[in-house]
């Protein structure tokens, strides 16, 4: 791991022990906690250990790797110390712990393998204090938790299908010039330009009006259908695209030996173009997919429901945790989603290498 | 057999081929030579139809084109080209396999042509592997051998040995060479290399701005060229020494024994050129011809008939 990141991570350590507050007691809801610091809670020794076991992995990996599964461990230890009947607050050096733990992790051998643990410690740590306010939050959302995060898939599994159809259609007539090339392209860009909260607003008036002028359509100007709209809308770029690249970029004396030997354009099409587009195709996906996995947290706003809902109902009310309990696994989603559609590409990309 | 009779073909207003008549022979191996832009490549497409033209009349094994289903035709039709076009995403085998499963032919089939081929163009080994993991050489050769899988009795080949360097170059053409006398097919072969294409020709086509310049056997040419531009193309002064390269020794020795000693021996299939480079280098002026049998002897001062013989 270089040394410059190393030197910064103990300047942001020590900060984080001495100015940020570790945990926070708060009597009930309504009312502010208060901070408590690393050096409060934790007895003296312990830090001492920390520091040394810090110097060493300077030269030893092993307990450097140690010292990351010991944060969560020490915030738990210090959490016990909380007063009876009081919600315990998670404060900023806490955040800032599991960050650097998560950075340093991605620097070390067998990355994926020790993130994933260290965020099984961390999940540990949430479960197995119930006295957290995040926990208690969760507890109390966790009927509509579990609904909420369906309707987010569905809403993106909804509108990556749609995209998927249009921009099938799209590529197939700029391919054939059926469509003016530019022309696609500025539209879709303009779309991308309109920030997302005035689209969600913009679509609301003329489904309305649809909505009631053609009842049997099943649309309204609030809830999935402005929000899966504007979502295709913002995913059509990325995907056209990287559909029209990949499409392009197969070689021209490739697709003109395919001719000459005699395939149907069909075959040259199915069997040679599309394989060969797979890759940068499937990485239009991930984009798209990562980017409406984000999106559908704004389209809480016009009644679609999603991870956006606690967020916005967090922020109304001033509850960091409810924002946090949308937030959280809105990130874990698109992290997921990325790591699985970079698998792919690579995959096929592999498949044709070997 | 290829016929051609008055083509001509027209980009926008362009004239890319001006009334062009050409007969391939079954079984002749006929290269188009000229210099870039002259509608080699042209001609090839017009063959298997992946271009139209608007003048005149094709004939693939004595039946216009116009009645053949362009996608059989081609897949009647063995075509290679420069940049080989080997699919990426296909390792070797499936690669050559691609005409046979176009045309429906049985896996079994399919797995024994191309295991013959493989053999034929020594690749075997490589079979397993993807194009990216050949060799140029390899890749052309893979490209050959894709172009012949399907069995046509019409080979077009574009420049299939450009961009290999000249030792592989050569082997390639040695190999094209035997495999053809095996095999004999009607190939048309477009190269702009001069000493590749008079090595390869049994009938050569020299082309410029669209038209054909000259065609018939690469000797005649040398020997007699119509035009100075063809005169020029064929080497200028150095013309002389690719008709050396083309005549053997057998064709000039006399039975008369040279008035100079000492010689040198030299078998009768030598080529002129390669004696006159020896006599340079042992500093002689004569050598015996010697095969199965004596065939005579061979002086500087008969070098001067290579052009009338
Ligand atoms: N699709 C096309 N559209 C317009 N013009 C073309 C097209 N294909 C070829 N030409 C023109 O026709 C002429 C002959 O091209 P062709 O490819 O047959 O040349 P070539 O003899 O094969 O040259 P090279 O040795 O460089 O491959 C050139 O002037 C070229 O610019
Ligand atoms: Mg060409």
């Amino acid at each position: 791991m270089p040394v410059a990141i190393r030197r910064t991570a103990l300047v942001l350590l020590a900060a984080a022990v001495l100015f940020l507050s570790l945990l926070s007691w708060q009597p009930n809801r309504i009312l502010p906690g208060v901070g408590q610091y690393a050096y409060q809670l934790l007895p003296a020794y312990l830090l001492a250990a920390l520091a040394v076991i810090w110097l060493l992995s300077w030269r030893w990996q092993t307990a450097f790797i140690a010292l990351l599964f010991a944060f969560p461990l020490l915030v738990y230890v210090a959490s016990l110390q909380a007063p009876d009947n009081n919600r315990i607050g998670i404060g900023g050096a806490v955040w800032l712990l599991f960050a650097l733990s998560m950075i340093f992790a991605l620097q070390l051998p067998r990355a994926k393998l020790l993130v994933a643990l260290l965020l099984f410690a961390w999940v540990g740590l949430l479960w197995g204090q119930p006295m957290l306010s995040l926990h208690l939050e969760f507890v109390q959302q966790q009927g509509a938790f579990w609904q909420e995060l369906l309707m987010h898939l569905q809403l993106v599994v909804l509108s990556l299908a749609i995209t998927i159809v249009i921009s099938a259609l799209l590529v197939l007539f700029t391919l054939n010039r059926w469509l003016n090339e530019r022309l696609v392209f500025a539209i879709l860009s303009f779309l991308q330009t309109i920030p997302s909260i005035a689209l969600f607003g913009l679509l609301m008036v003329p489904l309305s009006l649809l909505s009631k002028a053609a009842p049997w359509l099943g649309v309204s100007g609030i809830g999935a259908t402005p929000a899966v709209i504007a979502l295709v809308a913002y995913s059509l770029l990325p995907m056209v695209r990287n559909a029209l690249v990949g499409l392009r970029s197969v070689e021209l004396a490739v697709l003109n030996a395919a001719q000459g030997m005699g395939m149907t354009p069909g075959q040259i099409f199915w069997q040679v173009r599309m394989p060969l587009a797979m890759p940068v195709i499937i990485e239009g996906v991930r984009i798209t997919t990562v980017q409406a996995i984000g999106l559908v947290v704004v389209a809480a706003l016009v009644g679609a429901g999603g991870m956006g809902r606690f967020v916005f109902q967090g922020l109304g009310q001033s509850a960091m945790e409810l924002v946090l309990i949308g937030a959280l696994p809105t990130v874990v989603m698109a992290i997921l989603a990325d790591v699985f559609f970079s698998w792919l590409a690579k995959k096929v990309r592999n498949d044709r290498a070997l | 057999m290829i016929e051609l009779s008055n083509v001509s073909k027209y980009f926008g207003g362009a004239c890319a081929l001006d009334n062009i008549s050409l007969k391939v022979p079954s079984g002749q191996l006929c290269v188009l030579l000229g210099s870039s832009g002259c509608g080699k490549s042209t001609l090839l497409r017009l063959i298997n139809r992946m271009l139209a033209f608007d003048q005149g009349e094709v004939r693939v094994n004595d039946k216009n084109i116009a009645q053949y289903d362009p996608i059989q035709l081609r897949r009647s039709i063995g075509y290679a080209i420069q940049d080989t076009g080997l699919f990426p995403h296909w390792n070797v085998r499936r690669n050559i396999a691609l005409v046979p499963s176009l045309l429906g032919w049985s896996p079994e089939r399919t797995e024994q042509r191309v295991s013959t081929l493989l053999d034929m163009f020594g690749i075997a080994e490589h079979e397993a592997k993807m194009p990216h993991q050949l060799s140029g050489g390899q890749a052309q050769r893979v490209g050959v051998a894709r172009a012949l899988a399907g069995d046509p009795d019409v080979l077009l080949m574009d420049e299939p040995f450009a961009a290999l360097d000249p030792i592989t170059r050569v082997s390639l053409q040695d190999e094209l060479l035997s495999i053809q006398q095996e095999i004999g097919k009607t190939i048309v072969f477009v190269t702009h290399d001069i000493d590749e294409a008079l090595k390869l020709a049994d009938q050569l086509v020299i082309m410029a701005n669209g038209c054909i310049a000259q065609s018939g056997s690469p000797l005649a040419l040398l020997k007699h060229p119509d035009s100075s531009f063809v005169a020029e193309f064929l080497g200028g002064h150095e013309r002389g020494l690719r008709m050396a390269k083309f005549t053997s020794v057998r064709d000039l020795c006399s039975q008369a024994s040279p008035k100079r000693e000492p010689f040198i021996t030299v078998p009768p299939d030598m080529s002129v050129q390669e004696l006159l480079s020896l006599m340079l280098l042992n500093g002689c002026a004569s050598a015996q011809v010697v095969g199965d049998r004596p065939y005579g002897f061979i002086a500087i001062e008969d070098l001067q008939h290579v052009a009338k013989c």
